[in-house]
């Protein structure tokens, strides 16, 4: 079934639309990879940093209100959310980076289940409201078909993101340290780095990147339990697509998931979902360990 | 040696407390069971739930109990999914022995649970869950529904639908079970109400989608005359605020399940004009069947949660109550006599007088409101509705001999 006509307006929207969840999946994703390709574990409780980030947004747009409001959440709530990340890393990881797979696996999914008790004993189980700051409500006209303003100022956010983080990694110190403490630990610490301290840095810049995506969508949508896991298992499949632990990987995977959703549902509706899900198989079969990242040594 | 006598002294403990703990007959409490969900994405119906079954087993417990004993309600979290529904509610029956099961708030756990009280021969008042396939095709002896089905939902809707102009019809809905068989139900009766209607397309996004924007531009590119949509909750939030951007509203006619949890939900970015459904909010209650009961009923809820009661939480006071009054009809708690009590039980609805179970599928006759969004002074935090009316469920649920025809081609 396809009633959609192909007329270019409608392709640059779709191509908008695309962009725009794809955004949301970066930097949600980027944050999994960068975790996991440090600290080499796999952070289940990504998605409750997420939905954390959204609950103190939301609570911060109330408390305060007004128009500063939401710019006041953005930058306060992921900020609030690395704390709580650091203290994650601190009280729980530290503990079994040593410890097998499963086990981190199994720790991280408990963080889940805490989390769902903790917002909800926090904030209650009823949605909580986030509009869409005043200066990006309504729509400019894309090829003569109205787009929201704010999806532009997503994509932006994504962008300017996408460039701070290659910054932080290729030309600071932190993120020199960061490529040694991925290509071989062992060594670094040999030459007298504080790797604990490294791994700490790391968790909490993607607990940071946890919470600024949780900021960034809570205007898209609602705010309430269960936004945690739905978001986690998409940013797994852009992270496993790009390859766990590549930050280009999850650039070009969360393109490539944003533009099958945004194409899939207009061509098969009823198949995109099985579309996102069949390309990460074949990426899997393909290059088991993604399409920028690399086998395990 | 001293590895036996200790297991040998641990046996003798727990048998002696066995013994301690057996009170007499008669003087035990009834235990029902609620198993709904209250984790996850679906919590707040589940809470909300718990919460008006609780008010209901409070006031029967304040007028003496039911056959002078006390009800005790054991609750539990079915976490959204089929196997932990089954496993609770065998749990509670084989081990708490309850005498009835409320709950659970997703259709596919419904379809569940209601295998296991099949089996065991329990009762099981549905509050939330909805889907027909569980009374109809799949009903048994033991199975009822305090809440509208999705058939009478749809079917509702479509009648309603039909009286308006429209001709193309796109249809958004969450793809699964409930989305899909309640779309159905909405285009059979508008196609029989209304013969030149065209249904031009779907979308269906999955359960807990937080991106609609491709599903938006799939929707206003098939320029249909307007778009009925069974989206709920955060689904239908997130749709709505995606929705605003692009103008959406200002398009197409849009009509969805604006309940009053959606509405709270949506805050300020409530879009006024659009066409709202559902099983049973408060504010078009009191309007439509004032009663004091009714009013006590918003008093308590609110006292205990500060919260206005959900279509939920009414669904499931509604439940508790049936089944106490069946007992009390039954005068014995046991299920063949009080499941005999309930086909046909004339209900004391929180919705007002008239509402009765019938015996067929054991679907109360529990209808739909339907009403358009609206600003009202009275409730400064979150839209509600105006022009509401309400479509009981017998006037437009599935005649008593379709039910059996239905059921007689599922067997086949």
């Amino acid at each position: 079934m396809s009633v959609v006509t192909w007329d270019p307006g409608t392709i640059i929207l779709l191509v908008m639309s695309g962009l725009t969840r794809a955004s949301i999946l970066f930097i949600v994703a980027a944050g999994l990879t960068l975790v996991f390709g440090v600290l080499r574990v796999i952070n289940m409780a990504h998605g409750s940093l997420y939905m954390v980030g959204a609950f103190i947004a939301a609570s911060v747009i109330q408390q305060v209100g007004g128009a500063g409001s939401f710019w006041l959440a953005l930058v306060a709530a992921p900020m609030a959310v690395a704390l709580v990340g650091g203290v994650i890393e601190f009280g729980v990881l530290r503990r079994i980076y040593q410890a097998e797979h499963v086990v981190q696996l199994l720790a991280t999914y408990a963080l889940i289940l805490i989390f769902d008790d903790l917002v909800k004993m926090t904030w209650g189980a009823e949605y909580k409201s986030v509009s869409v700051p005043a200066v990006f409500a309504g729509s400019i006209s894309i090829g003569d078909r109205p787009f929201p303003i704010y999806n532009l100022f997503v994509i932006a956010w994504a962008l300017l993101l996408a460039a701070g983080l290659w910054l932080l990694i290729y030309r600071t110190r932190l993120g020199r340290l960061i490529r040694a403490a991925v290509e071989d630990p062992e060594m670094l610490e040999a030459l007298g780095v504080n790797i604990p301290r490294i791994f700490s840095a790391v968790f909490i810049i993607g607990a940071f990147l946890a919470g600024l995506g949780g900021v960034l969508v809570s205007p898209l949508g609602s705010v309430g339990l269960g936004m945690d896991v739905n978001i986690l298992i998409e940013a797994f499949v852009v992270a496993v697509i790009g390859g766990l632990g590549s930050f280009p990987g999850a650039l070009i995977g969360a393109g490539i998931i944003g533009m099958t959703f945004s194409f899939g549902i207009t061509v098969a509706p009823r198949m995109a979902m099985a579309v996102v899900f069949l390309a990460m198989v074949i990426v899997l079969i393909v290059r088991p360990w993604g399409l920028f990242g690399e086998p395990e040594r | 040696m001293r590895g036996k006598w200790f297991g040998i002294g641990i046996l003798a403990v727990v048998l002696g407390g066995l013994l301690l703990v057996q009170p007499a007959q008669g003087q035990q409490p009834i235990k029902i069971a609620m198993i709904d969900t209250t984790t996850g994405a679906f919590a707040l119906y589940g809470l909300a739930g718990i919460e008006g079954a609780k008010i209901a087993v409070a006031e029967l417990n304040a007028a003496g109990g039911v056959l002078g004993r006390k009800v005790e309600m054991i609750v539990r979290d079915e976490a959204a999914k089929p196997d932990v529904g089954a496993r609770e509610i065998r749990d509670v029956i084989l081990r708490e022995e309850v005498a009835m099961v409320l709950g659970p708030v997703s259709s596919g756990v419904l379809l569940a649970m209601s295998e296991v009280a099949k089996e065991n021969k329990t009762i099981l008042i549905s509050h939330t869950a909805n889907t027909e396939r569980a009374f109809v095709e799949r009903g048994h002896r033991y199975i009822f529904s305090v809440v509208p089905n999705t058939f009478i939902e749809g079917s509702a809707m479509g009648q309603y639908m039909a009286k308006k102009p429209y001709k193309k019809y796109m249809i958004i809905g969450p793809d699964y079970e409930f989305g899909h068989i309640q779309a159905e139900a909405f285009e059979r009766r508008l196609q029989e109400n209304k013969n030149d209607v065209e249904i031009i397309g779907h979308v269906w996004p999955k359960g807990g989608e937080t991106d609609y924007t491709s599903y938006i531009t799939a929707l206003i590119a098939a320029k249909p005359d307007v778009v009925y949509g069974n989206l709920f909750g955060s689904d239908l939030i997130a749709f709505t605020k995606q929705a605003k951007g692009y103008e959406f509203f200002k398009k197409f006619p849009f009509a969805a399940l604006y309940d009053v949890d959606t509405l709270q939900g949506l805050g300020k970015d409530a879009v006024e004009g659009v066409i709202g459904y559902e099983r049973g909010p408060f504010h078009v209650i009191r309007k439509l069947a004032p009663s004091q009961r009714f009013e006590d009923f918003i008093t308590k809820y609110r006292a205990a949660t500060n919260k206005y009661p959900s279509t939920w939480a009414i669904n499931a006071y509604d439940g508790v109550m049936a089944w106490a009054k069946a007992v009390k009809k039954a005068n014995t708690v046991d299920t063949e006599k009080v499941v005999d009590a309930l086909e046909g039980l004339e209900m004391d609805s929180l919705r007002g007088p008239g509402h009765y179970i019938r015996k067929v599928d054991h679907q109360a006759n529990v209808g739909s409101y339907i009403g358009v969004v609206a600003w009202d002074k009275n409730f400064p935090d979150f839209a509600i509705w105006k022009d509401a009316t309400y479509i009981p469920g017998d006037k437009v649920w599935r005649s008593e001999s379709e039910v059996l025809e239905v059921r007689a081609k599922a067997k086949k």
